[in-house]
């Protein structure tokens, strides 16, 4: 803890000597990256504030980053060049957005604290690797992001992978228009058109 | 065919229902006893404390939701409408997804319909170690009786679907125990359905039996009411504070309801009713409130089979396996029961963990999918200890849960009793829901697999549905929040009646334990009080 309060206090151009020593650092430190009181520091010149016009709790930076993630996590049963693709994106992105809204006081603040420090220029490229804008990177700038986080042996990084892809990944999977690709019929045909008569 | 909603007719026959959510003032209510809760211990409760002759009042924080609303049969509405924190809700750190109901009904809304007596191992334990009097397995048979003879409770009769089928194949090849697990149904069409609100009523949950009942013999029910604090003098509760919630249930719209009872009932589920506590700064002399919360973490395992699964549809648990429960007697190796769940193609994607066309691959393969879990019978060591229930600066609930090494041992043995099993009932492929798990074709491999698997949270998988304890029961004050008839030690009219007044996991799921505990418990309530009928 001693570790942690004397880096978070520190100036941020002594944090960010490299990505390999935040990174050692935090093994180190075992606290997570996303609950400690760096993030804040690191990501103080987050301009993220109000929710996204249509939003309850989104904001613009985290409907840019879900954006990029979504097609990536569900892969390519999303047809990227579809006319419908851009309104595909807005029903997920509305869905990711209301199951957040639904989440308690707690669970709402670590994730506000996650994609906080995915929207900071600084702790974005520190921790995912990811040097440019959410909208402009490639299927795989994310593709790389996910995994590096899936199998870092730091836990708060796999818990931030299994928040984003679940969150995109159940809201995905929870529109008609997917059902196809998962094989579910939908609603057992026989009862449903009885208690629908 | 049109199905009777039950609730259209009762309300218009005169049943006393109110949606706080529309009330325009602060208001004050009064009746004998008011029970904060409408899950498996409130509804239960209300019933036969509503037969007793007294003036009753439930209060729920969730909506009334009925089979009207249940007809689409959709996942995401389900989670969205009848969970806690739409089916979001995990424990503090993120690390264990916990599914529970949130309605007029609670859990029993959306629950899978397993109806399990308390085991006689475990009322065992809870007498010889946490001092808990008067529920023996001879105490408790009547008990359980009355409450499977009330909601229609039997072993499923008609054949198990293909889910459960691989857990009676792979029993029955393996030599190991299994059983067909009794339901709490009555004309079920085997649909599947259970999870979202049965659209047909055939599920006994409370929302058609108990409280329809109570609401019949003149008890009052306010939805969409959160109980924000208990109010106290010396030793006796002096009334209740609740807050309107907005039409979605989630916020306050600053309408307070102020109630004064001669007796206050907490059945607010393993999480909210030792919040509910904490927050009112309940006397809590040996700091037990919140302590001891049991979860039996769940870990998975998903096989490909060469057959049709079609893992959604059809009555989802009918199957189980004891075979590990109690190998090693109640406090041996952690024990466990293995079980199918039925998996919908949102839940499927949440558990794969993977992404990409990994997750377009396996998804696709869903008719084929069978998941099976296990239920790791928690708190019954020094080792597990359950977690702990705190509040937040706002007064919301968080769950502290720490996985122990006797925990992972536990989540590792299943893994390979799972594997195991289903290799062979004839499974192509199998894996662990686990970050490191990847398809194996052999028994062997999957073992040598799941022997070197990192067994860390966000790696593993872990789930639970069923909360218990927080308020433990027992005659020693030092080490207990009630005695064994779920009163509170410290206030005279207070009475706790759901499953966290359990010392233990339980071993089974939860809901007949809750049915059996709290009719015995409000039944001795309703005498010392004086019932009237």
């Amino acid at each position: 803890m001693s570790a942690n309060h004397q880096l978070s206090s520190s100036p941020l151009a002594k944090i960010a000597i490299s990505r390999r020593s935040f990174l050692r650092f935090s093994a180190i430190g075992t606290t997570a990256v996303v609950s400690t009181g760096l993030v804040g520091s690191l990501t103080a010149c987050s301009s993220q504030s109000s929710t996204a016009k249509g939003f309850s709790f989104l904001r613009d930076g985290d409907l840019k980053l879900f954006t990029a993630l979504i097609p990536v996590v569900v892969g390519d049963v999303l047809k990227t060049d579809s006319h419908n693709y851009q309104a595909l994106i807005i029903n997920i992105l509305q869905k990711v957005d209301g199951a957040c809204a639904a989440l308690g006081n707690h669970a709402q603040n670590e994730i506000h604290k996650l994609l906080d420090l995915l929207d900071g220029r600084i702790t974005r490229w520190l921790t995912t690797g990811v040097s440019s804008k959410w909208e402009a990177t490639t299927h795989g700038d994310v593709s790389d992001f996910l995994i590096r986080w899936r199998d870092s042996s730091i836990s708060p990084f796999n818990a931030g992978y299994r928040v984003l892809s679940k969150l995109v990944a159940v809201s995905y999977y929870s529109l008609p228009e997917s059902k196809i690709y998962s094989g579910y019929p939908g609603p057992m045909a026989a009862m449903y058109q009885v208690v629908n008569a | 065919m049109a199905v009777d909603n039950i609730y259209d007719a009762g309300i218009a026959g005169g049943w006393k229902v109110r949606d706080a959510s529309t009330f325009d003032k602060n208001i004050t209510l009064e009746a004998d006893i008011v029970i904060v809760g409408t899950g498996a211990g409130g509804a239960t409760a209300a019933e036969l404390l509503t037969q007793a002759g007294f003036k009753v009042l439930m209060l729920e924080e969730g909506a009334l939701k009925t089979s009207s609303d249940f007809k689409d049969m959709d996942e995401g509405r389900a989670y969205k409408e009848l969970y806690q924190e739409a089916a979001g809700r995990a424990t503090s750190d993120g690390a264990i997804a916990i599914l529970q109901g949130r309605a007029v009904g609670g859990t029993t809304v959306v629950n899978w319909t397993a109806s399990f007596r308390t085991p006689d191992h475990t009322l065992k334990h809870w007498a010889d170690v946490h001092a808990v009097k008067g529920h023996s397995p001879e105490d408790m048979a009547p008990w359980f009786a009355k409450m499977e003879q009330r909601l229609n409770i039997a072993p499923w009769a008609m054949a198990p679907n293909p889910n459960n089928q691989v857990l009676h194949d792979a029993c029955t090849k393996l030599g190991w125990e299994w059983h067909v697990i009794p339901r709490n149904v009555q004309g079920c069409w085997n649909s599947g359905y259970c999870g979202f609100g049965c659209p047909v009523n055939a599920k006994q949950s409370m929302l058609v039996s108990t409280i329809p009942s109570a609401l019949a013999g003149g008890a009052e029910l306010v939805h969409h009411l959160r109980v924000e604090t208990l109010q106290f003098n010396n030793n006796e509760v002096t009334g209740l504070t609740g807050i309107a919630l907005d039409k979605d249930c989630r916020h306050p719209t600053g309408i307070l309801v102020t109630v004064k009872a001669k007796h206050y009932i907490l059945a607010a589920g393993a999480i909210n009713t030792p919040a509910l506590l904490l927050r009112s700064k309940t006397p809590d002399p040996h700091e037990r409130i919140g302590k001891r919360t049991c979860i039996h973490p769940v870990v998975l395992t998903l096989a490909q089979m060469p057959q049709e699964i079609n893992p959604f549809y059809g009555a989802p648990q009918s199957i189980a396996s004891d075979f590990f429960q109690w190998k090693d007697g109640a406090t041996g190796k952690m024990g466990y029961k293995l079980e199918v769940p039925p998996i919908f193609p949102a839940i499927a994607s949440g558990i794969l963990g993977n992404f990409d066309n990994g997750l377009r691959d396996d998804m696709a393969m869903l008719p084929y999918t069978n998941a099976m879990l296990a239920l790791l019978r928690d708190g019954f060591v020094e080792d597990s200890q359950g977690g702990q229930v705190k509040i937040d600066d706002k007064g919301m609930p968080i769950l502290d849960y720490d996985v122990s090494d006797f925990i992972w041992d536990g989540a590792k043995r299943a893994y390979l009793s799972m594997a195991e099993a289903q290799f062979a009932a004839g499974a192509k492929k199998v894996r662990p829901a686990h970050l490191d798990g990847s398809w194996t074709s052999s028994w062997n491999d999957a073992k040598n697999q799941i022997e070197h698997l990192k067994y860390k949270k966000f790696r593993t998988a872990l789930f639970t549905a069923h909360l218990m304890g927080g308020c433990t029961m027992g005659e020693d004050k030092a080490t207990s929040v009630v005695n064994s008839q779920g009163q509170h030690h410290q206030l005279s009219n207070l009475s706790i009646f759901d499953g966290s007044a359990f010392p233990t996991s339980l071993g089974v799921n939860p809901q007949l334990s809750i049915y059996g505990l709290v009719a015995q418990n409000a039944t001795a309530l309703a005498a010392k009080l004086g019932a009237k009928v």
